[in-house]
C-alpha cells in the first residue's frame, strides 16, 4: 500500500503543452502512472506522449467516462488559481500544483475550496508525490529511471518542503536498505494545501508505512502542528525530522529569506532551534545530518 | 486628501478631552498580560466578508455598546482592505477613541506580498508608492546585484546569491532550495567560513552557472569554490559542470585547483564526471553524502590555509 496513490490512479495535466509539463508527462508515464488526459484551453485535438489535450476539464472528464483522481497544476502563476477552481469543480480529489510565485491570497483561496469540496491539495511549490514501485504524480524523482534509483518500495514515510531534499532523504533510505512507501514533496510556501500534521492520518492508516521522516526548515507553525496533533491523536507513529537552514538563527541573518518563500523568520518562535527543542520534547529526533536518518529510523523501528 | 484628513483628525484628538489612548499597543504583549483583550476571528478568503464576524471579533474583546458598532466598521474595512489588497499584514496601532466616542486610526502599517504588486499597480500609484524604491532590508552587495543581473538575462533556471552576513573564504557555488540551506549549515557546523550564500535550481544555462561561479570567484579573498547540490532530477549535472569550468579557465584559474569539490548527483551525471574528469576535479555522486562533501570541502580549504 501507499498513500494517495495506486496502480489504478488516473490524472490529468493541467497546461500539458508547457515545455516542463511534457517531460513531467513523459516521467510520469515511463514511471507507470495513468495519464488519462491534459488539459491546454486552445490545444483540443492534440497529443502529448499520447495522452489527449483538451480545452477543459469537463471535456477531459467526459472523454474518461467517469471522474478522474488527480490533477497536476502546471500553469503560470496568475492563471493556477482558475485552473485548480476548474478541476475541483469537475470532480478532481487529489490537486498537485507545481506552479511557484502564486500569491497567497490565490493559494488561500484554492485551499478554501478544496476544503469546501473535500478535495485535497499538494503544494503549491513543490514535485508532487511518489509511491515506489507505483506510481508518480509530478517531476519528483526526474526521469523514470532516476526516480527508480532513488526510491525504492520500503516502509519510511517522507514529507519535505524541499522538492529536491524528498529525493536525497529518499535516496538515502534506499541506499542503506530501508527504502520508501510515499514520498511527498509538500512545497516550500507559506501557506500549502497539505501540511505534515494533514497528512499524518494517511500515513497513520497506511499499513506499509512504519515510520516518517520529515525535512524542515525554519519559518511557519506546521512543526507545532505536527507536535499538537501528534498529542492529540496518541500518535506512536515514529518519526525523525532533519532541520535545514540552522545558519539562519544568527543574527545577521535576521529577517532574511533563504531557499523558499515559506523560510523566512517573522518570530522567535519559527527559528530553527525553537523548533529542534520543540520536536525533540515531543519525542521527535531532529539530526544534523541526512546521513544520520537511516540509523536513527532503525533505533525507532526497533525501539 | 490624505493628509487634510489626518491634520483635521490630529486637531480633533489634541481637542479631546476624554482622550482614551492605550498608546501603541504590542499584541504580543497584549495576548501574554491580557487575553481577554484579544479578539480572534478567521476569515474567508472564498466568500464575502460578513459585518457580524468583524462584530463578533471586536465583541470577543469585551466591546459593547455603541462602540461595537463602530469598531465593527473600522475592523470590517480593515479586514476587506487586507483581503482585497494582497497584503501580509494590515494593522491600525493605535486606534484612539475620541470625545465623541468614534474611531480613528493614528497610525497604520500595511505590507502587500510582492507576487501580487502587479496587479495592484494602479492603487500603490494613486497613493504614491513608488515602485522602483527598493524594499530590500539592506542595501544589495554588488555581488547581489551582478547575479541578480546574470539570472535576468536569461529566462533557463534560476541562479541566486547573497553575501550579506557571509564573511569567509570558501565559495558556495550550490543548490537547490533545500539543498543550499543544507550544505551551508553542513560547511559552518564543520568549521567552514561560507564567503555566501547561492541556490542553483531549474536547470539554469552553462552561462548561468558560469557566471554565478565568476561572481563567486572574484569576491574578496575567495581563492576556491565547492559545486554541491543534493540530488538533482531537472538540473543536468553536466551542464553545471561545464559552468564552472568555464568560470575558472575564464579567470585563468586551473578548475582542478579552484573548485575543491563537486558534488552534483542525478540528471546526466555521467556525462558530467566524464567533464570534471579531463579537468581533474573530483566528483561525487550519491554515495557522498551531502555532510561528507561539504566536510572534504572545508578541510582542503583549511589545509590550504593551514
Amino acid at each position: 500500500m501507499s498513500v494517495l496513490l495506486n496502480e489504478d490512479f488516473t490524472f490529468l495535466v493541467q497546461g500539458i503543452t508547457g515545455r516542463e509539463a511534457v517531460n513531467l508527462t513523459r516521467e510520469c508515464l515511463d514511471f507507470g502512472s495513468k495519464i488519462v488526459a491534459g488539459v491546454t484551453p486552445g490545444r483540443k485535438g492534440r497529443e502529448v506522449h499520447g495522452v489527449p489535450v483538451f480545452d477543459t476539464v469537463e471535456q477531459a472528464v467526459a472523454h474518461h467516462g467517469g471522474p478522474i483522481d488527480g490533477a497536476v497544476a502546471t500553469v503560470p502563476p496568475a492563471f493556477t488559481k482558475d485552473a485548480v477552481f476548474e478541476a475541483i469543480e469537475n470532480g478532481v480529489k487529489l490537486i498537485v500544483v507545481v506552479t511557484e510565485r502564486i500569491p497567497r491570497r490565490d493559494v488561500a483561496e484554492m485551499v478554501e475550496l478544496a476544503n469546501e469540496r473535500g478535495a485535497r491539495i499538494i503544494g503549491p511549490n513543490c514535485l508532487g508525490l511518489i509511491a515506489p514501485g507505483v506510481a508518480k504524480m509530478g517531476g519528483i524523482g526526474g526521469p523514470a529511471k532516476d526516480a527508480a534509483k532513488a526510491y525504492k518500495p520500503g516502509p519510511v514515510g517522507v514529507m519535505s518542503r524541499s522538492g529536491g531534499m524528498t529525493t536525497e532523504i529518499s535516496s538515502t533510505l534506499t541506499a542503506a536498505g530501508l527504502g520508501v512507501s510515499t514520498a511527498i514533496s509538500i512545497g516550500g510556501d507559506a501557506i500549502i494545501g497539505s501540511t505534515y500534521a494533514e497528512l499524518m492520518p494517511l500515513f497513520e492508516d497506511d499499513p506499509q508505512t512504519e515510520a516518517i521522516v520529515i525535512y524542515t526548515e525554519p519559518g511557519g507553525r506546521m512543526e507545532a502542528e505536527l507536535v499538537d496533533w501528534r498529542e492529540e491523536h496518541g500518535s506512536k507513529l515514529p518519526i525523525v525530522a532533519f532541520m535545514a537552514g540552522r545558519f539562519m538563527d544568527d543574527e545577521e541573518m535576521q529577517g532574511m529569506s533563504f531557499g523558499h518563500a515559506g523560510t523566512i523568520v517573522e518570530g522567535k518562535e519559527d527559528s530553527a532551534t525553537e523548533k529542534i527543542a520543540r520536536l525533540e520534547e515531543a519525542g521527535i529526533p531532529v539530526v544534523e545530518r541526512i546521513d544520520e536518518i537511516p540509523d536513527r529510523v532503525k533505533e525507532q523501528l526497533d525501539g | 486628501m490624505i493628509a487634510e484628513v489626518s491634520e483635521k483628525l490630529i486637531d480633533q484628538f489634541v481637542d479631546c478631552i476624554e482622550q482614551e489612548l492605550l498608546g501603541e499597543a504590542i499584541i504580543e504583549q497584549v495576548a501574554a498580560e491580557h487575553p481577554d483583550h484579544v479578539g480572534r476571528g478567521h476569515l474567508s478568503n472564498l466568500h464575502p466578508i460578513a459585518d457580524f464576524e468583524a462584530k463578533e471579533t471586536v465583541a470577543r474583546c469585551g466591546m459593547t455598546g455603541p462602540e461595537l458598532g463602530r469598531a465593527t466598521r473600522v475592523l470590517a474595512a480593515l479586514a476587506r482592505l487586507q483581503r482585497d489588497y494582497d497584503m501580509t499584514l494590515a494593522e491600525i496601532n493605535p486606534l484612539a477613541r475620541l470625545s465623541d466616542g468614534s474611531f480613528v486610526a493614528l497610525d497604520a502599517h500595511m505590507e502587500m506580498e510582492d507576487e501580487a504588486v502587479g496587479r495592484h499597480k494602479r492603487v500603490l500609484e494613486e497613493i504614491g508608492v513608488d515602485l522602483s524604491e527598493p524594499r530590500e532590508m539592506y542595501e544589495p552587495s554588488e555581488f547581489e546585484r551582478n547575479v541578480k543581473a546574470i539570472d535576468a538575462a536569461d529566462h533557463r533556471g534560476v541562479i541566486q546569491g547573497k553575501d550579506h552576513g557571509f564573511h569567509g573564504n570558501l565559495g558556495l557555488v550550490i543548490g537547490a532550495g533545500g539543498g543550499s540551506l543544507t550544505l551551508t549549515d553542513a560547511v559552518r557546523s564543520q568549521g567552514g567560513k561560507p564567503a555566501n550564500y547561492a541556490e542553483i535550481g531549474g536547470n539554469p544555462s552553462v552561462a548561468k552557472s558560469c557566471g554565478l561561479a565568476k561572481q563567486v570567484l572574484q569576491k574578496d579573498g575567495v581563492e576556491k569554490i565547492a559545486v554541491m547540490m543534493s540530488i538533482v532530477s531537472n538540473t543536468r549535472v553536466d551542464i553545471v559542470a561545464r559552468g564552472v569550468i568555464k568560470a575558472c579557465l575564464e579567470l585563468g584559474r586551473d578548475p582542478a585547483e579552484t573548485i575543491v569539490i563537486f558534488r552534483i548527483p542525478g540528471a546526466w551525471e555521467d556525462e558530467g564526471s566524464k567533464i570534471l574528469d579531463r579537468y581533474g576535479v573530483e566528483y561525487c555522486d550519491r554515495s557522498v553524502s551531502m555532510w561528507e562533501a561539504a566536510g572534504r570541502a572545508v578541510a582542503k580549504v583549511q589545509g590550504e590555509a593551514a
